[in-house]
C-alpha cells in the first residue's frame, strides 16, 4: 500500500441521515470516487450499513461472494472470527485486521500515489441491532474504533457509509467521525431527518467531541425545481452555514442501475461529463471543508 | 427517427464544422456503404468497451473530472434569489447583501468589491472570492425570505432549543 500524502490524521466522514433514500450511497460512492482522483488522496470507503448498498453498487456479485468467503468484509473488522449466528458475537481483545488486508482496491492512479479502497459491507452487521447487551458489544465497538484510528494514520480520508437509524452501528460511526456529511433531498422527509440527526448527535452522551455537520443538497432537479426546502435550509440559523454551496443535481447516471456495477462517473454514456463536472464541484468544496486542500 | 436526427445533430455539433465541411460530410456519408459504416461503429463500440475494462482499476484519464461545471454560478443563483424572486433593484440587492455579510463578520466593509455598472451576478462572483460561497448563499436566502412571503412547507425544521 502506498504511503499517505499527509502526516496529519485523516478526517473521518460519516455519511448519514436519519431518513433513508436520501442518497447516502450515491455520495459515498460517486463523490468519493471523484474526490480521491481530483484531489489525489488515499481514500478508504467503509460500507457500514447491513443493507450493503455501497458494496452492491460498485462490486460485482461474483467478486463479492469470493470476498465474503475469504472473510474480507466489515464483519472481520468488528470480530476476529465472525459467527454465523445472528445472535452471538465473538468477544476478543485481538487487534483488528490491517486496512490493506480487509479492504480492496477499487481505483488507483498510475504509480499508486492515490487510491480508493473499500471495506465491503456485510448483512451480518444486522446482528448488532438484535443484540441488546451493551457489555457484549463493548469489545466490538473498541475494535472498530481501533481499526478506524489505524486507517486515519494510513489514509488521507476515511468515509463511512452509515445506516439510517439510531442503532449501535450509527453510534460507532459517530464516535469515530470528525465530520458528518448529511445528504438532504429537497423534500420534507430528508430535511426532517437532518434535524433528528442533529438532536441525536447533540444528545449522545458518549460523544466527547461532536463531529462537524456538513449538509449536501442531493437530487436537485435541473428543471421544474421547487426550492422551498433549500430556502428553509439555507436560511436556517444552525444549518445555513453548514450547507455546501454546490448541490448534487439529479441525474439518471447517478441512480442505481441493475445492468451496471461500478462508479457512475466511469459509465461510458453521453452525459457523463456534465455529471462529472457537478460531482467534481461538490468534491472540491467538500475537500476544502475537510481540510484536504488549502 | 426524429430523435435520431437530433442525436446525429448533437454529435456533428461537437465537430464544430462550417457549412461547407458539413455538406462534404453528408455527401461522404451517402457514398459509404451501410455495411462499412456499421463495421466502423462496431469497432468503436469494441474499443470503448476495452477502455472501460482496462480502466477498471487503474485511472488513466482524469481530465473529464476536472472540467469546469456548466451549472449556474453562485452569482447567477444569488441574482435569481434577489432580483427575480425578491424583485430588488441591483443597487439595493448589493447594498443589503453587503450589509448582511459585514454584520455577520464574514468580510470587512473595506474589502467588499465595488458594484460597478456590471450585472449583480458578476459582482457576487467577485464577492465569492473573499467569502465562502455557502455563506453568500445563506445571506442571500435570508434576504430573499424577508421579501418573499411564500407559504412555506407544512413540516419545517426547528432549532435545537425548540
Amino acid at each position: 500500500m502506498a504511503t499517505k500524502t499527509s502526516v496529519k490524521l485523516a478526517p473521518v466522514v460519516a455519511v448519514l441521515n436519519m431518513k433513508g433514500g436520501v442518497g447516502k450511497t450515491t455520495v459515498s460512492a460517486h463523490v468519493m470516487r471523484v474526490l480521491y482522483l481530483s484531489l489525489m488522496k488515499k481514500t478508504l470507503l467503509i460500507d457500514f450499513d447491513p443493507q450493503f448498498n455501497l458494496t452492491q453498487t460498485v462490486v460485482p456479485q461474483n467478486q463479492y461472494e469470493k470476498l465474503k468467503q475469504a472473510n474480507q468484509t466489515i464483519l472481520t473488522v468488528m470480530e476476529p472470527a465472525p459467527q454465523t449466528s445472528l445472535f452471538s458475537v465473538t468477544a476478543s481483545n485481538a487487534p483488528p485486521p490491517k486496512v490493506a488486508d480487509v479492504s480492496i482496491v477499487m481505483k488507483r492512479t498510475h504509480g499508486g500515489a492515490a487510491e480508493l479502497r473499500l471495506v465491503p459491507g456485510d448483512f451480518g452487521l444486522v446482528k448488532y441491532s438484535l443484540i441488546d447487551d451493551a457489555k457484549a458489544l463493548a469489545p466490538i465497538r473498541a475494535r472498530f474504533k481501533q481499526f478506524v484510528a489505524q486507517a486515519q494514520n494510513e489514509m488521507d480520508l476515511v468515509c463511512i457509509d452509515c445506516n439510517p437509524s439510531s442503532s449501535f452501528m450509527t453510534v460507532c460511526g459517530l464516535e469515530v467521525a470528525t465530520h458528518v456529511l448529511v445528504p438532504v433531498r429537497p423534500d420534507r422527509f430528508s430535511v426532517l431527518g437532518l434535524e433528528l440527526l442533529d438532536k441525536f448527535i447533540s444528545g449522545l452522551p458518549t460523544l466527547v467531541k461532536k463531529p462537524r455537520l456538513l449538509v449536501l443538497l442531493n437530487g436537485i432537479p435541473r428543471s421544474k425545481y421547487d426550492p422551498t426546502v433549500e430556502n428553509i435550509l439555507r436560511s436556517h440559523p444552525e444549518f445555513g452555514s453548514k450547507t455546501l454551496s454546490n448541490p448534487l443535481y439529479h441525474s439518471s447516471i447517478l441512480a442505481a442501475n441493475p445492468s451496471y456495477t461500478g462508479f457512475a462517473t466511469d459509465k461510458p454514456v453521453a452525459n457523463r461529463h456534465r455529471v462529472s463536472a457537478n460531482v467534481g464541484a461538490v468534491a472540491a468544496e467538500l475537500g476544502k471543508e475537510l481540510g484536504l486542500v488549502p | 427517427m426524429k430523435d435520431h436526427v437530433a442525436q446525429l445533430a448533437l454529435a456533428i455539433a461537437s465537430l464544430g464544422l462550417k457549412n461547407g465541411e458539413l455538406r462534404d460530410l453528408l455527401q461522404l456519408l451517402r457514398r459509404i456503404p451501410v455495411e462499412d459504416l456499421s463495421k466502423r461503429i462496431a469497432s468503436l463500440h469494441q474499443s470503448s468497451l476495452a477502455w472501460s475494462v482496462d480502466s477498471k482499476t487503474t485511472d488513466t484519464q482524469i481530465d473529464h473530472l476536472n472540467r469546469p461545471s456548466r451549472d449556474a454560478t453562485v452569482g447567477q443563483r444569488v441574482e435569481r434569489l434577489l432580483k427575480i424572486e425578491a424583485k430588488l433593484p441591483t443597487a439595493v440587492a448589493s447594498a443589503k447583501l453587503t450589509e448582511m455579510l459585514v454584520q455577520s463578520g464574514l468580510i470587512a466593509a473595506s474589502d467588499v468589491p465595488p458594484l460597478s455598472r456590471k450585472a449583480l451576478r458578476l459582482w457576487v462572483d467577485r464577492v465569492v472570492q473573499k467569502v465562502p460561497a455557502k455563506e453568500v448563499l445563506r445571506c442571500a436566502t435570508v434576504l430573499r425570505n424577508e421579501f418573499v412571503h411564500s407559504p412555506g412547507a407544512d413540516w419545517t425544521i426547528g432549532t435545537r432549543s425548540e
